[in-house]
């Protein structure tokens, strides 16, 4: 870490803090100021960052936020899984070295890196580079076309930081905060970064003065206060800030730059630092750093410790570990209440913050806001001890001060409390925290539960109603839980309290509500047991599933169509049917299958060698490949009773030959597919997901048939052309690149205009771009296309062929290009156009008769769609 | 890439004809200097039209030879060819509209110093509706 910022280090201006004056004020929760506090570590730092001891001081310190490079993930882990600890993380990396930018594309390196080590969970936030203006040495006043340079390259790379981390959904719960810069003047300059983060960053030092300071230029230069104004708000107007560096170091004795104070005066600021932080709404203050990083005690960099090089405990960090002590109070969220302290007496420099826990404590923290230490002598200032009186409202019975003495230890004492007040308070600028308790302050909310109806059977939706009220206030919500699982909570009275639980399993289930008053107490119901019971499977008619057998693996060859009552062979290195041989074999199995439940079913594959699985017109499985026995499955919601089409694809290459299909449900467990919910096709039905319709307003209606891996398609229509087309169309959506070929076995030719192809068409509109390769009735091959929707149509001509005749389209980005074969191998270029298609198009084949109200009959065969690179 | 389209020629739009017999309906070859040459290159029919070519001069590698290109079945706005041997290949040649005849077009095209055999004229044609057609893989062999 580079020398501290010695740039907000300007003159002095001691200004005396005004006197509080009494107010009502709504506390702050008390952990928050315990969330406040983090610290700097340097965990890949030889010599001082290493070891048990440094780890167990921070750990027991209740410290729960620290600032690091993230070079040592086991210890970011360790810290996190043993303590609790999180770290935000500096993202950045520099291979050309630290004066020049950071690599915005090293930022999926670095972010892996911490996914690969499960290190996420450690990981509170990611953080812009780090003061890389200082290191670049761009300031406010350098020259333009350099800063203008530095801008461009820190917005892109904090706008990449957020692409690539918002990208994962592991990184979700990571916060994003901005980059830290040196040059107050840089923050305006670079600008704006909300849209990519959710809070800003400084640094903010304040040398030798007082966290109260009132600063010392133009506007309060320098204060807390103004760094929140003028360098947060500037890079993100609303967040919450995070001041990534902040703090003193002890070496008091230096002259010049960047100031420093003795241990004990850190131990009076330090406290009361992170306390104005949380009035000016700041989110996390990492103190610069965890150790010292030598014993010169000369150089500030081996000063700025917590704990000195010996690991011994500064003045500073036992202050801060005994505050820890005092405030904690994780858990939930919730809404502290109000209170009206008066002050009376000495209020000169009287500075307060109010404080609450969820079991009704205020914590009152009181000091005097001023300096105790000369910023231009190096000597100590007395700060008088003042005596005031703090006025309470009946409700408060009980007080004790916590004090913090120099050496950090705190000391507690019970006070009286007269006449509602607790009298001759003495105040100092070491920060004293008034405990005030008292009897009657909050009433616990009374809750009890109905469940409706408490015995079920699956698929049922349970309501379960609460009635909820709270004798000194007012119930906020309701959670609802099942053993220990929150099923879902209601904030809002108006109708009750009641939330309907739908999807509950099978089994006896223990319920509870538990309902939250305005004050944070929370009440939970008696239980009520809900039992759910399976419901019996409705139990279908079906006979199978029509399979089609192939002699080779591309559904081409001999074939032999049977019912297959399920999908659950092993072959072993057998055939699987009278004239299949038994290797390099296809099957299709089609029909529809029937839904039991009303839920999301699961199928799965399980395969040797290549699968492909569509359900509903869906793609649920496609594992084209030569593999071994092979599990895959994807889940897909279905409707009780409902049939849906279905069609199941193999081959087998060579070897072992293993086909099964099952599915399982919440209510069903995993199983082969009963015959009874499976539905044979009937000959001549398309494959799935193909369809097949008319395009158009043709004057005969068109059809088309499948049998055998032949596909029979008749249609009318006036032409595919000019501005929109009549045909029959056989389709299927494909995203991406792809290869789209067939064979045109035979064409009737009702005109030589007549066209049988295929085609890559943008949506099914008569108008729609598209591109294909057709041959023709009696004009050969033909690659035609429409550029623009509803626009005219171009035409490039192949050769002078006839069916039987290769065809071939392929996309690549948005270069389309049509290919003529007459043996399927060896393919020539007709012609290419450059067509912007949507990003999944629809595969199509394509018959026109050319005389409308007259039907052409095109035979194809060997049709494959094959998607390209597409990952 | 071809650049045809982004040099639509100025022409004023025609009705189609024959060229050779002032608005009769047969394709007779204007004789450009009584060479003995020419040569009738074929016929292409397109969607609303068809693609006459026809070899005016001598076709010598290295050198230019005329060229005309006649489309009948249609108005036409622009025609352009090239000389190659397969898809894609060979400069395009913008054409000139042949005065009084209309559908008409003359192209001097620069011949490939190495002509392959299977070189042919690829021609296109931009239509009064929009649309662009063009000839193909097996028409307009200039040898």
């Amino acid at each position: 870490m580079p020398v501290r910022i010695p740039r907000l280090l300007l003159a002095p201006v001691l200004i005396a803090c005004a006197a509080v004056s009494a107010s009502a004020a709504t506390a702050y929760p008390a952990d928050r100021y315990v969330d406040m506090i983090g610290v700097n570590t340097h965990w890949t730092y030889p010599g001082v960052y290493n070891g048990d001891t440094i780890r167990t001081k921070l750990g027991e310190s209740g410290i729960r936020h620290i600032r690091d490079g993230s070079g040592d993930l086991n210890t970011i882990k360790y810290l996190y899984n043993t303590y609790g600890i999180r770290t935000t993380v500096i993202v950045g990396r520099f291979p050309n070295g630290i004066n020049k930018p950071a690599d915005a594309s090293l930022i999926d390196d670095q972010l892996n890196e911490i996914k690969n080590a499960g290190a996420i969970p450690a990981i509170y936030a990611f953080e812009g580079p780090n003061e890389t203006d200082n290191n670049q040495g761009i300031k406010g006043d350098s020259p333009e076309a350099d800063k203008s340079a530095f801008r461009t390259w820190l917005r892109n790379f904090t706008k990449t930081l957020h692409d690539v981390a918002r990208a994962d959904g592991a990184f979700d719960g990571v916060k994003l905060v901005g980059p830290s810069l040196v040059d107050s003047g840089m923050y305006p300059y670079v600008g704006d970064l909300s849209a990519w983060i959710s809070h800003p960053c400084a640094h903010p030092y304040l040398g030798s003065r007082h966290p109260e300071t009132p600063g010392w230029g133009d506007n309060g230069y320098g204060s807390i206060g103004w760094v929140v104004n003028y360098l947060n708000k500037p890079q993100h107007p609303t967040g919450a800030a995070f001041q990534t560096e902040c703090g003193y170091h002890s070496v008091w004795t230096r002259t010049y730059g960047h100031l420093g104070v003795p241990e004990w005066t850190d131990s009076r600021y330090l406290p009361r630092m992170y306390a104005v932080y949380l009035q000016n709404n700041v989110a996390h203050a990492f103190k610069y750093e965890l150790a010292d990083q030598g014993t010169d005690p000369n150089d500030i960099e081996e000063n700025f410790g917590f704990l000195r090089r010996d690991y011994s405990e500064k003045p500073a960090f036992v202050a801060i570990k005994n505050l820890i002590a005092l405030l904690k109070d994780p858990g939930a969220s919730f809404t502290p209440d109000s209170l009206a302290p008066s002050f009376s007496g000495d209020t000169t420099n009287l500075q307060h913050l109010l404080l609450q826990k969820r079991d009704g404590r205020f914590f009152l923290l009181l000091w005097q806001g001023t300096h105790c230490w000369n910023v231009d002598t190096r000597t100590a200032i007395t700060v008088p001890t003042r005596s005031i009186t703090v006025g309470l409202p009946s409700t408060i019975t009980a007080a004790k001060s916590h004090r913090l003495a120099d050496n950090g230890t705190m000391s507690t004492a019970t006070l009286a409390i007269t006449s509602g007040s607790v009298a001759g308070l003495q105040i100092t600028d070491r920060m004293m925290v008034l405990e005030l308790s008292g009897t009657g302050t909050n009433a616990a909310p009374v809750c009890s539960l109905t469940a409706n109806p408490n015995s079920a059977t699956s698929g049922t939706a349970i309501t379960l109603t609460a009635t909820a009220s709270d004798s000194d206030g007012s119930v906020t919500k309701v959670e609802f839980f099942a053993g220990t699982t929150k099923l879902g909570e209601d904030t809002s009275s108006a109708g009750g309290w009641s939330f309907v639980w739908s999807g509950a399993a099978i089994g006896t289930h223990t319920i509870v509500a538990k309902a939250t008053d305005d004050d944070g107490a929370v009440t939970t119901s008696a239980a009520v047991t809900v039992t759910v019971t399976a419901i019996q499977a409705p139990i279908g008619t079906g006979t199978g599933l029509l399979g089609t057998y192939f002699n080779n693996a591309d559904f081409t060859g001999t074939t032999v169509t049977r019912t297959d009552g399920t999908v659950n062979f092993d072959w072993a290195s057998g055939a699987p049917a009278s004239g299949i041989a038994s290797d390099t074999f296809s099957v299709r199995w089609q029909g529809k299958v029937q839904a039991q439940f009303t839920e999301v079913y699961t199928f799965k594959t399980l395969s040797d060698d290549g699968v492909r699985l569509w359900v509903n017109g869906q793609k649920l499985v496609d594992n084209w490949t030569a593999h071994a026995v092979t599990e895959n499955s994807a889940t897909i919601a279905l409707t009780a009773g409902q049939k849906y089409d279905i069609s199941m694809e193999y081959f087998e290459d060579a070897g072992g030959a293993v086909a099964k299909l099952s599915w399982s449900s919440p209510s069903t467990a995993n199983q082969i597919i009963p015959i009874s919910q499976l539905y044979p096709a009937t000959a001549g039905a398309l494959p799935s997901p193909w369809v097949a319709q008319d395009i158009g307003a043709v004057a005969a209606a068109g059809s088309t048939s499948y049998a055998n891996g032949q596909w029979t398609v008749k249609g009318s229509g006036a032409d595919i052309w000019n501005t929109a087309d009549e045909f029959q169309c056989v389709h299927q959506p494909v995203t991406g690149d792809c290869d789209l070929i067939t064979k045109v076995v035979s064409q009737t030719n009702t005109h030589a205009w007549a066209k049988a192809g295929v085609m890559l068409r943008d949506g099914l509109g008569a108008g729609a771009k598209h591109a294909m390769m057709v041959v023709t009735g009696g004009n050969g091959s033909a690659f035609q296309r429409r550029g623009a929707t509803g626009g005219a149509s171009s035409h490039t001509a192949g050769g002078q062929v006839t069916a039987p005749y290769w065809v071939k389209l392929t996309r690549r980005g948005t270069t389309l290009s049509g290919y003529e074969s007459a043996d399927g191998v060896t393919w020539k270029l007709v012609g290419t156009a450059t067509i912007s298609l949507s990003a999944t198009a629809e595969a199509c084949l394509v018959v026109t008769s050319h005389v409308d109200g007259t039907l052409s009959t095109a035979v194809f065969e060997q049709l494959t769609v094959v998607p390209v690179g597409n990952g | 890439m071809r650049h045809l389209l982004l040099f639509p020629a100025l022409i004023t739009l025609v009705t189609a004809a024959g060229c050779g017999g002032g608005g009769g309906s047969a394709s007779t070859p204007v004789d450009p200097g009584g060479s003995p040459t020419e040569q009738v290159l074929g016929t292409r029919e397109v969607p609303g039209a068809a693609i006459s070519v026809e070899r005016l001069q001598p076709v010598v590698p290295g050198a230019t030879s005329l060229f005309r290109v006649t489309i009948t079945g249609s108005e036409v706005t622009a025609v352009s060819a090239r000389i190659g041997s397969s898809y894609g290949e060979g400069e395009v040649v913008i054409a000139t509209p042949v005065a009084s005849k209309p559908g008409c077009f003359d192209l001097m095209m620069p011949i490939p110093p190495a002509l392959s055999p299977d070189a042919r004229v690829w021609a296109s044609a931009t239509l009064a509706d929009g649309s662009v057609v063009e000839s193909g893989l097996t028409d307009f062999a200039l040898k």
